[in-house]
């Protein structure tokens, strides 16, 4: 190659490229080797458990048996329960009312949006006991029901504003043709806005269900014996003689694995929810 | 109550936003089967005014009166009205047939009519071949077309159509202006259409009214309008600002008659005749490009005669706009051909006094 005015900074360019790709691949290594770490005690024999972290000679899934004897397989679905449970309730509740807020004149409706997420700022361990003693006094605690409404609660202010964004951005002479054609309200919100904002709708459902899906404060104490969902039984996973490390990773690679897949399928949309407001389309 | 010869009336609106008059006193009639042209720049009110008359906004003064009925607190369905937006608020989830079935869904018409009905319009604008897609997979004379069919499927007294024809290339434009003007014959339904072309508006137009800064500063006939208007800057917006102007001072005894451009004009005996008889000293001369010549050199010019210099062209499709400068003021003249002259050359810039427009200098009303 030609020695030229530009010779430096491509050098340079390429240098730094290649720094870049450095980096990331020892940030990919410093999340990925946990996760390794857990897949392969998962596999492991019980026998081989401190044979180290990394070591794979045979694959065996006694470990997962040993779960499914420790009710690790109710646990994920009590999980599954709860996290659709609350998600469905929180999705209807706020898809109804982010249109209201989006396309209806609400007096005081800035100070009300405002109010709704501040629900979200201060700290849920300084609700648990007033919500422990009702629930207990009215029967929810221990059901799923219980659980499913705390959920709810939980996500239904993100979810406003998530779905909110997404209605905003949609003409409001849309609505307005609609009038003219001479539909009603409903019509106009389940047959035209609603197939809109598919994408805010799930994206709003994914960030939901993940937070509902790690919870553990609300869980660990409006459950029942029954109820259980995962993060609770994760919690509570000491064996008879020291830590079983095989069980508890089996139970972490069927928790992380609905997750992942939810993630994956609704990857496009979740990072269109996370930049809502800025982007438009 | 008896049934008036107009079948829309709108009396005395007026719309303010944020202590903004955005109508201010807007008053007219249409008789059934007429089409009205609501002409004026961006911003204006046109919007506002057709969501008024159809029910999507609130009125703080005035009547509207569709029928013998006044409609000022009816929703916008029971109107008996339909909207082309302008910015087409096609339902992009569904289908082109879905889009325009929805109004006689609405009415709940049954499938065999909704079928037929949606066949003959679609037939009518030339879109049967795209029923089945998606309204958002449109090209923009597509969607255009649709939403025109949409609004059409509906049975109203009065369709009113925002900026149909803008935010399209010129040859769509200009097919669908074309054949716009056979749909309205076909149809002989009432419209109101509101633009920001003149051209739209003196071609599509019964009559047309001017519509500037939320007031009516004139209306008639398309022909009344172009030939008459009221002043110097609805004349400069009817030609989107190329309207070929000079300043002309006569003395007070109305002996001499001096013409900015240059010393080197020429004005015939009868045009001298009429300029004398004005009342005011100064006045703007104006003309259209369609009116003034531009030549090489010109024998006879029976108006006022301008020795200028050819500085350019541009193609306009069938025609080419010629332009020539004097003395910093430039002349545009709309023609089929080129004139055989290079730039730079000499040439004569000829305005006739047969379409000429005087206008005084000091308030720009038209004075002729």
């Amino acid at each position: 190659m030609k020695r030229n005015q530009y010779t430096r900074p491509l050098i340079l360019y390429r240098v730094r490229k290649l720094l870049k790709f450095a980096l990331l691949i020892a940030i990919l290594i410093v999340y990925l080797i946990p996760i390794y770490g857990m897949f392969s005690l998962a596999f492991k024999p019980r026998a081989e458990i401190y044979s180290g972290l990394f070591e794979l000679t045979r694959i065996t899934l006694e470990n997962f048996e040993e779960a499914y004897r420790y009710g690790a397989y109710s646990a994920i679905t009590n999980s599954i329960i709860v996290t659709v449970g609350g998600v469905a309730i929180a999705l209807v509740l706020a898809i109804l009312a982010s249109y209201a807020f989006s396309r209806f004149a609400i007096k005081g409706k800035n100070i009300l949006m405002f109010y709704i997420l501040s629900t979200r700022m201060m700290p849920p361990i300084t609700l648990i006991i007033p919500i422990f003693i009702m629930f207990f006094n009215i029967g929810l605690k221990g059901t799923y029901l219980g659980l499913i409404l705390v959920y709810a609660m939980m996500s239904i202010p993100l979810s406003i504003w998530m779905i909110k964004s997404f209605i905003d951005d949609i003409p409001k002479d849309i609505d307005q043709a609609a009038l003219i054609d001479g539909h009603s309200t409903m019509f106009i919100l389940f047959k035209i806005i609603i197939p809109m904002v598919i994408p805010g709708i799930a994206a709003s459902a994914a960030f939901a269900a993940i937070m509902l899906w790690n919870e553990f404060l609300f869980a660990l104490l409006l459950s029942g014996v029954d109820t259980k969902p995962t993060s609770v039984l994760l919690s509570s996973i000491r064996g008879e003689r020291g830590f079983n490390w095989g069980r508890v990773a089996a139970i972490e690679v069927i928790y992380i694995l609905p997750i992942i897949v939810l993630v994956f399928w609704l990857q496009k949309y979740m990072l269109r929810g996370l930049t809502f407001g800025t982007v438009r389309r | 109550m008896s049934k008036s010869e107009y079948i829309i009336q709108v009396k005395n609106i007026v719309k303010t936003y944020n202590g903004r008059k955005v109508l201010n006193d807007i008053s007219f009639a249409l008789k059934r089967g007429e089409l009205l042209a609501i002409l004026g720049p961006p911003g204006s009110g046109k919007t506002t005014l057709l969501k008024i008359i159809a029910g999507l906004i609130k009125q703080d003064v005035g009547d509207i009166i569709i029928d013998g009925r006044i409609v000022n607190d009816l929703p916008p369905y029971e109107r008996g009205v339909s909207l082309v937006f302008e910015t087409l608020a096609l339902y992009p989830n569904m289908s082109v047939y879905e889009n325009i079935a929805s109004p006689l869904i609405a009415e709940k018409k049954d499938k065999e009519y909704i079928d037929k009905r949606v066949g003959e319009i679609a037939k009518l604008l030339k879109i049967e071949h795209i029923l089945d897609r998606k309204a958002d997979k449109l090209s923009g004379g597509e969607r255009q077309r649709v939403a025109i069919a949409r609004a059409l499927a509906k049975e109203a007294e009065i369709y009113l159509l925002d900026e149909p024809l803008s935010n399209l290339d010129a040859k769509i434009r200009y097919a669908l202006r074309t054949e716009f003007k056979k749909l309205k014959s076909i149809l002989g339904k009432t419209i109101i259409l509101a633009t920001s072309d003149p051209i739209d508006a003196l071609a599509l137009g019964d009559n047309v009214i001017l519509l500037f800064n939320g007031a009516i500063i004139q209306e008639g006939r398309p022909s009344d309008v172009y030939y008459a208007p009221r002043n110097i800057s609805i004349a400069r917006y009817l030609t989107g600002n190329v309207l070929n102007e000079v300043s002309i001072s006569i003395d007070s005894y109305g002996k001499s008659v001096s013409v900015d451009a240059g010393q080197e004009f020429s004005i015939d005996p009868y045009f001298l005749k009429v300029l004398r008889e004005v009342s005011e000293t100064s006045i703007t001369l104006a003309s259209y490009a369609d009116a003034c010549i531009i030549d090489k050199s010109i024998e006879s010019c029976s108006g006022i005669k301008i020795a200028g210099e050819f500085i350019g062209y541009e193609y306009r499709g069938s025609e080419y706009l010629i332009y020539a400068r004097k003395n910093g003021r430039i002349f545009r003249s709309l023609r089929t051909n080129l004139p055989n002259v290079t730039f730079g050359e000499k040439v004569d810039v000829c305005i006739p006094h047969t379409n000429a427009l005087l206008f005084s200098s000091k308030t720009g009303d038209l004075i002729r």
